[in-house]
């Protein structure tokens, strides 16, 4: 028989390898930017403009951002909503460590980005970027809820154009 | 002439002071629905129980504490107010004392009023002020390892925050 066309590996990486360089993994990247659902978890007042992003007006159910009442386990998403105190980080961070790969943050607000108006204060974590890798920052004190859906179509071009195994 | 009828204001202040003339500093209507009555920190027991009992304010919403370091005190608020007496429902008195700065020590009002409980606890944690006869002084808010000073008072820094 002829081996010319046989690859010989782990399992894993034959599937990681003919997925990476075959139109596949746009399909993947496509559907994960379709299903991002938001993990339930606020940190602190911003989540006011959170709800009204969710809300009818703008509507992101359109990009596929569901409001989901399951696990932790079937969420993709977490956005920080605000300040994030000592207490609630370590939380956060369990939040975080629960959810199945691939995960992706959103830290909305000033106080999640760079600790805003609390930022000296005893008890507030300043930077969500040391808990986990933050892939868009929203500034605002709140931001608009515009701000945020702008935020979620930023983040959507940035799983449309990601690595699938990456 | 028909005698004018005294507010409920002016009601409760009289009669903390009738019953209380040295006890209470001073006492003044802030505006409609709010008083402010200053008092000796060693009274705290007496007034809270004739609060409760005579006058029917039944609960304290809040305790705060505030921190002078120009005066040397830490100012102490008794926020109490009733439920069970439906003519003073919306009428809220605020209870004022005075304690030193380097050892502030008040009785506990837990025994008079259970809802101080935890609003004693706080401003345990936050001021430093200790509350004899309460019967589970811990911190509240803080973190669970905290070890740190009282974080409100303000000469307290965090220099690790960038505080100067």
């Amino acid at each position: 028989m002829d081996f010319a066309g046989v690859w010989i590996g782990k399992m894993s990486e034959v599937v990681k390898t003919i997925i990476g360089s075959s139109p596949i993994k746009y399909l993947i990247n496509w559907s994960r930017m379709y299903a991002l659902w938001p993990v339930h978890i606020t940190t602190a007042c911003c989540s006011a403009e959170f709800g009204a992003m969710m809300g009818p007006r703008l509507d992101p159910e359109r990009f596929g951002l569901q409001a989901v009442a399951g696990g932790l386990r079937q969420c993709d998403l977490i956005i920080v909503e605000g300040t994030v105190t000592k207490k609630m980080a370590k939380r956060l961070k369990i939040v975080y460590e629960q959810m199945a790969k691939p995960r992706y943050v959103i830290a909305m607000g000033d106080c999640a980005c760079s600790g805003g108006l609390f930022h000296d204060s005893y008890s507030i974590v300043n930077d969500v970027h040391k808990l986990f890798p933050v892939d868009v920052y929203v500034p605002g004190c709140p931001p608009r809820p515009e701000a945020l859906l702008s935020a979620i179509v930023k983040l959507r071009e940035k799983i449309r154009r990601e690595e699938v195994f990456a | 002439m028909a005698q004018v009828a005294l507010s409920r204001e002016e009601t409760t202040i009289n009669q903390l002071k009738t019953r209380f003339p040295e006890a209470i500093k001073e006492a003044k209507v802030d505006r409609a629905r709010r008083v402010t009555v200053e008092f000796d920190s060693a009274h705290l027991i007496e007034i809270a129980k004739f609060m409760r009992d005579e006058l029917g304010f039944d609960h304290v919403i809040g305790i705060a504490g505030v921190d002078y370091t120009t005066h040397k005190k830490i100012e102490l608020l008794y926020f109490t107010a009733s439920f069970s007496k439906p003519d003073i429902q919306d009428l809220i008195v605020i209870l004022k004392t005075e304690l030193p700065r380097d050892n502030p020590v008040i009785a506990s009002s837990v025994s008079i009023w259970e809802s101080a409980h935890f609003h004693e606890r706080e401003a345990f944690e936050m001021f430093g002020v200790k509350f004899e006869g309460h019967p589970d002084l811990r911190k509240l808010l803080t973190l669970d390892n905290w070890d740190g000073p009282p974080p409100m008072l303000k000469d307290i820094k965090f220099p690790e925050m960038g505080q100067r």
